[in-house]
């Protein structure tokens, strides 16, 4: 069943917002004009994973983070071959430096952990489309606590 | 995927405009997309969520002045994720 929600819960909502910060229209123009220049690749497929997930739930998501932590997990850290911290080696010997791997697959994780955070965001806002004074105020505090947050550091056109 | 937004998807996001200091969408507007989401195919609709998605990701890099603009891309995206409804011809079949 479609959620309900009325211009009306909007403008309450703005209506609530009025001391926050404030933006001009330039500002806007120039988000537009970037939208319309920059290649949008890196964002889109952030949003394709969140759309999977709000339409087929976080189970692919949680595959796909465990299939990640699966693979890394077959590399071992051979802290007696090579000390260095940031030096991980295959553990078949074949030596190669997976340090690039490693940072690769904690940026990954953190991206898994912010889409995880958005979505879950979304859906409780979604859910709670109705919007009672109480459902606006969460639906309020998901844009504030977790889109917000975590979205301004997710650069345009790729994290 | 392509590697930019829709014509369309920019036609939505052109409709949000800045009113004192806040960023949001006209009723008027904002009830003309809701109407038109809802006669797009299934293929459509998911084109749309994920581009709907994706300006929801960048207007909030705004910050707390896009909040208005975030709750009306959260409706449009509720009713895209909602089943159609069936017309009123199909209703009576």
């Amino acid at each position: 069943m479609a959620p309900k929600i009325s211009n009306e819960n909007v403008g309450q909502m703005l209506t609530r917002a009025k001391d926050d910060q404030a933006i001009t229209q330039k500002q806007f123009d120039e988000l537009l004009a970037g939208l319309e220049r920059k290649d949008t690749l890196g964002v889109l497929e952030t949003a394709s994973k969140i759309e999977t997930v709000l339409t087929n739930g976080l189970a692919p998501l949680e595959a796909e983070t465990a299939k990640a932590r699966k693979a890394f997990s077959a590399s071992s850290f051979d802290a007696k071959a090579d000390p260095t911290p940031d030096k991980l080696l295959i553990a078949d010997g074949r030596g190669e430096d997976l340090s690039a791997a490693a940072t690769n697959f904690s940026t990954q994780m953190t991206k898994m952990s912010d889409v995880k955070n958005i979505v879950r965001g979304l859906l409780a806002g979604i859910d709670k489309a109705g919007l009672s004074p109480a459902d606006s105020s969460r639906l309020k505090a998901v844009f504030d606590a977790e889109l917000v947050s975590i979205a301004t550091r997710m650069r345009l056109g790729g994290e | 995927m392509s590697a930019v937004l829709s014509d369309q998807t920019m036609a939505l996001a052109r409709e949000f405009t800045v009113a004192k200091g806040r960023l949001v969408m006209p009723d008027e507007a904002f009830s003309k997309w809701r109407k038109s989401h809802a006669t797009l195919s299934a293929p459509q609709r998911k084109e749309r969520r994920v581009e709907l998605i994706a300006l929801t990701l960048t207007f909030s890099h705004l910050g707390t002045a896009a909040k208005g603009a975030l709750a009306q891309l959260v409706v449009l995206l509720s009713d895209l994720v909602a089943e159609p409804k069936p017309t009123r011809a199909k209703a009576w079949r």
